[in-house]
């Protein structure tokens, strides 16, 4: 976890403590992009060298080519899809991965509204960028 | 929630009787209540928690450990003496068997990564030599057979294919490629047209009335292939289908899989209460306060409500739920399990070369084996009797189920009376804090409530597998905890 969703979690939680009307404790984007993530940390490391969970590690994914991460046992049907992880294709694989690819393993239903989802990929450019 | 009114599905004028009453019921509820709250304003204060979470399974205490790795404070108040919901591990019977949610396949992403994170150690579950199809037993209508026997035999009416196989593998053969291309699809609309009875798709297909009863015998999606929905079982192939693509075995949890649950209970930073039965919840836009049946009261801003829907029946909710959500809590069907556990004191089916596994359409309907080292050496033998045969044995004490037992297993495996003792009886549909093993959408039930189960209702969030909109069992459980906490989240 970075110093800035530690200092997220610290405001979030201050706000709750202090008995804020819940309207006036609106998250930071920061906040609402690892929010958004929960969703997806089950599966999904982001920091480099992590071990893949039931998902692949995704350092470094921005921009990459898919089904690149060494040691992850991906599905033929990602391998031979030829994506690369922009962000109109990011947007589109979170919306439905498997309508963009059947087959795949990602057993996802997404339940984020379109803002949730713009939060979710700055969060995953912060978190998965080399640094 | 009585037998007879599970038993029996009510005819529509009885529903909309019931919804009506409700509607009067949850209109004249939700009058007192706002009359209540006005005297107990503010309705929680910082020494309340943020979150209480009903109910102490896989769903509810994924919600509370979500919510508190946020930051929230979180109560959990469990029904019953014991953590772990549908997670049972039968500590008091030889080898450990689970009475409940069993295998965990690397598909489970949530419950592999919440095993790894608390040390919770996960073991494969090794193939038993018991399950050799060749040394299968098989009694068909109080006649033993081997599969092959059966394959050949002039009572079997399955087609070639599915000749060597027990009933109870047929029917997912039975119901050809998948139209469901993806895990969320069975809540798709344009999916409903499976929502029938698969009763009819398999008439089409030609199977013989012989045919369908033996289908029946332990069919656990519903209490009869009229009552059972094709895009259910759809639903459960698709589930399958998923686990499949992640090769390698599948695990149990070291200790038993109630172990999980238990650790999870641990690692939570706030309270969690046994033995605090929830009668009723009332909220408004200022908050919620729950009640106990123990007289204690709870306030918080937000309820996460983690019961499966039999419990959820007995718990009064003011406001009452919109109508469609309220028929799908008083309407889901959910799967009638009875088990007896034995203990082995001597590997009785060796006399005669044979497995322990039984299928059969008499009263002890299977047998699994419980072969924890995958040796061929069971500990204990669960006889796993479910569907409409699961309510025979209902009214009978613990003593006469023994015996009966016994007795049915000394008939098929003469000797058998000595070798065993009866360790465990389980019924799930009896228990009143589950209501059965797990939710069972009977035809039409999934388009018509399955859009609407999880929805928050004011500050009310719901989670349980019946609400899962993913992979089901522990996962689907863990998903909707993970689901309503993170709902909860978003809202701050």
């Amino acid at each position: 976890m970075s110093a800035g969703t530690l200092a997220s979690t610290a405001v979030l939680g201050l706000a709750l403590l202090g008995g804020l009307p819940a309207a006036m404790a609106e998250p930071s984007a920061a906040m609402r992009g690892r929010i958004a993530f929960l969703r997806c940390a089950a599966c999904h490391a982001l920091g480099a060298g992590e071990p893949h969970k039931t998902g692949p590690n995704l350092h470094g994914v921005i921009g990459a080519p898919a089904a690149q991460a060494a040691g992850y046992a991906y599905t033929p049907a990602l391998r031979q899809s030829g994506l690369r992880w922009d962000d109109a294709t990011l947007r589109q694989w979170i919306h439905d991965p498997a309508a963009l690819v059947p087959g795949t393993s990602m057993a996802y239903v997404n339940a984020l509204g379109d803002a949730d989802v713009e939060a979710l990929l700055v969060y995953l450019k912060a978190e998965t960028r080399a640094r | 929630m009585t037998e007879n009114t599970r038993a029996r599905r009510p005819n529509r004028e009885e529903r909309d009787a019931m919804i009506d009453a409700k509607r009067r019921q949850a209109l004249r509820a939700a009058a007192a209540a706002s009359a209540t709250l006005m005297l107990h304003r503010p309705l929680w204060a910082a020494t309340d928690p943020d979150v209480i979470v009903l109910g102490a399974g896989l769903a509810g205490l994924n919600a509370a450990l979500q919510l508190e790795a946020f930051g929230l404070r979180v109560r959990v108040l469990e029904a019953s003496k014991r953590i772990g919901g549908r997670l049972r591990t039968l500590d008091e019977v030889q080898g450990q068997p689970e009475a409940g949610g069993n295998q965990i396949g690397l598909a489970y992403a949530r419950t592999v990564d919440t095993a790894r994170r608390l040390g919770v150690e996960l073991l494969p579950l090794g193939r038993s030599p018991l399950f050799k199809d060749d040394r299968l037993v098989y009694v068909i209508d109080g006649r033993r057979m081997s599969s092959k026997e059966w394959a050949a035999s002039p009572a079997n009416p399955f087609p070639p294919a599915l000749r060597p196989l027990p009933p109870d593998r047929a029917l997912g053969r039975l119901l050809g490629a998948n139209p469901l291309k993806s895990i969320g699809a069975w809540r798709d609309p344009a999916n409903a047209i499976y929502d029938v009875p698969v009763l009819d798709e398999l008439r089409a297909h030609g199977l013989s009335p012989a045919a369908l009863a033996l289908l029946d015998v332990n069919n656990s999606y519903g209490p009869t292939l009229a009552d059972t929905s094709l895009l259910n079982l759809h639903y459960v192939q698709a589930n399958l289908a998923e686990i499949m693509k992640f090769r390698g075995p599948t695990f149990g949890v070291k200790g038993g899989n109630q172990r999980l649950p238990e650790a999870m209970a641990k690692a939570l930073k706030g309270e969690l209460r046994l033995a605090s039965r929830v009668t009723e919840i009332d909220s408004d836009e200022r908050g919620v306060a729950v009640r106990c049946a123990d007289g204690s009261r709870h306030r918080a801003r937000f309820v996460v409500c983690a019961l499966p829907l039999p419990a959820l029946r007995n718990v009064r909710l003011r406001p009452g739920l919109p109508d469609r959500h309220a028929q799908a809590v008083s309407q889901l069907a959910y799967a009638r399990v009875t088990q007896i556990h034995l203990d082995v004191l001597e590997p009785f089916w060796e006399r005669e070369g044979l497995s322990p596994y039984l299928w059969s359409n008499g009263p002890l309907e299977r047998i699994f084996p419980n072969d924890e080292q995958a040796n061929g050496r069971a500990t204990s033998l669960t006889v796993w009797i479910n569907g409409a045969g699961a309510s025979r044995w209902d009214d009978l004490s613990d003593a006469q189920a023994s015996q009966l037992a016994i007795d049915e297993l000394d008939k098929i495996y003469p000797g058998a009376r000595g070798a065993v003792r009866m360790a465990a009886r389980v019924a799930w549909h009896r228990d009143p804090l589950a209501g059965g093993a797990w939710a069972n959408w009977w035809p039409g039930q999934i388009s018509r409530y399955a859009p609407f189960i999880g929805l928050p209702q004011g500050r009310v969030h719901f989670a349980g597998e019946h609400t899962t909109q993913t992979l089901r069992g522990m996962e689907g459980a863990m998903e909707s905890g993970e689901r309503a906490a993170s709902e909860i989240l978003g809202r701050l």
